[in-house]
């Protein structure tokens, strides 16, 4: 082996080395799903939240980051329950778990992607039925962020199979300075699931929808439009 | 001469100590708590309310001339004082409250994510059918600075309506989206077998129907409205009444 050869090695086995130390390091987050059920003030606490919500008659999302499920929420009924994973929660860019007791009611901003836009058809070129969006539109995206006030923002990873290979991806993404991290955002919460579940819940997605998050409390100062601003 | 300061001393404290337990035998006992009690209703007063004053009774002593004292009203019932609820009360009593929210009978639920919509009785499932919502695609209409977005809209609905074999009136949209020209004439916006055999209006123009293109059920391609195969169309239409409860989420 030549002195390239060698250096090369060395390279390999710096690099090795370091990730490794980075493995074992690195706190592993508890996001597990709890096992029990929640205690008597959590409870409490969750209904006097909810109840506002309920009375509205409009759906609501629960976002239960100690149970990791969404559940889908309508006049005081469970319509749907939908089980994720969580990959990270960052608080101010700091790593966080969620905890008991903490709760906090947002409103969906924005789900990342605007709408589509229709472009009426050339009545000269007739267009193909089975490409027609009208009968066979796109399917819905799998990762999206789903940007909430107070400056939170979940970010649905769907996977399809196993995922080791976007979980790869996804870890060498956060290394890099402008990875997730970067953003500083007040609350970035990262969670995973199937690729149809995520699809599924972009597309029941809208505007204004109320989420109560639990887990997580204090949100941050909303964020306020300034008019006129130069 | 210690020892008889000591026992003077003694002497001393046993007479404050006595003392003290006759004085405290002159104190009136403290009033025990009471539970509130429900008060005699307020007997009218006849001076207040005008009227003659009773004779005296023979062989009863006469009053003296002076003006009789007026009888004090009698005092208000106190309210009963509300004992704190216990967690586990506080808890039932929320619970309670969500119950009474929650749909009782016949209601209808339609997933937009999944595109399903349930016959539900109550927290049964009677009936799962795939249908089609609204695509969330966006059409503007730059001449006439119009726009329109074709969600399917959240929320509790009652059904307003319903009608067997529904006839579509085209609206400019449905032209405007096919490149078109829009139709001076009502008759040329007649679609009579689009909307299938039955129609159950939500409203505010949206309305759970048929369809033609059943091959697309499934799937978020509608303007709005809710639409359902023949077969599925048809028992929902007959298990459902006006009023009918529907939930889209």
């Amino acid at each position: 082996m030549g002195r390239k050869g060698a250096l090369f090695a060395a390279a390999l086995l710096g690099l090795g080395l370091g990730a490794a130390a980075t493995f074992v390091t690195k706190e592993k987050p508890p996001y597990a799903p709890r096992t029990g059920k929640e205690t008597l003030e959590e409870a409490i606490q969750r209904l006097e939240s909810e109840l506002p919500l309920s009375t509205t008659r409009k759906p609501y999302l629960i976002l239960d980051l100690l149970g990791s499920r969404l559940d889908y929420r309508i006049s005081g009924i469970t319509a749907k329950s939908i089980a994720f994973r969580i990959d990270s929660i960052r608080k101010r860019g700091v790593q966080t778990r969620p905890e008991p007791t903490k709760m906090m009611i947002l409103r969906v901003e924005d789900r990342g992607a605007p709408p589509e836009v229709i472009i009426p058809p050339d009545p000269d070129k007739p267009v193909d039925p089975l490409k027609d969006p009208k009968l066979f539109p796109p399917d819905p995206p799998t990762d999206f962020t789903l940007i909430l006030d107070h400056g939170t923002k979940v970010r649905f990873l769907g996977q399809k199979g196993t995922g080791w290979m976007e979980g790869m991806g996804r870890a060498v993404k956060d290394w890099l300075p402008w990875g997730p991290g970067s953003e500083r955002m007040e609350t970035q919460i990262q969670i995973l699931l199937p690729a149809e579940r995520a699809q599924e819940i972009y597309r029941a997605l809208y505007r204004d929808e109320r989420v109560l998050v639990m887990g997580l409390g204090d949100p941050g100062p909303a964020r306020q439009p300034i008019a006129d601003a130069r | 001469m210690i020892k008889r300061l000591l026992l003077l001393m003694g002497v001393a404290a046993l007479l404050v100590l006595m003392a003290g337990q006759i004085l405290s035998q002159d104190d009136p006992p403290p009033p025990e708590p009471q539970e509130p009690q429900e008060q005699p209703p307020p007997q009218a007063n006849p001076q207040v309310q005008g009227t003659e004053p009773e004779p005296a009774a023979p062989g009863a002593t006469q009053a003296p001339e002076e003006v009789a004292p007026v009888p004090e009203t009698p005092p208000k019932p106190k309210p009963e004082p509300k004992r704190p609820a216990t967690p586990q009360q506080k808890r039932e009593m929320l619970q309670a409250k969500m119950k009474a929210l929650a749909p009782k009978g016949i209601y209808l639920l339609i997933d937009t994510g999944t595109n399903h919509l349930y016959l539900m009785r109550d927290r049964c499932v009677l009936r799962t059918a795939l249908c089609s919502t609204g695509s969330g695609r966006f059409l503007p209409d730059p001449p006439r600075k119009r726009e329109w977005t074709f969600d399917t809209p959240k929320g509790e609905f009652r059904i307003q309506r319903k009608v067997v074999n529904p006839v579509w009136i085209k609206p400019d949209w449905a032209f405007i989206e096919e490149g078109e020209e829009i139709p001076g004439k009502q008759s040329d916006r007649l679609a009579p077998e689009e909307m299938g055999d039955y129609a159950m209006d939500l409203g505010d123009g949206y309305l759970i129907h048929g369809t033609l293109y059943e091959r697309s059920l499934g799937m978020s391609v509608t303007h709005g409205c809710v639409r359902l195969g023949a077969k599925d169309l048809e028992a929902i239409f007959k298990a459902v009444k006006i009023g009918t409860l529907v939930y889209i989420f």
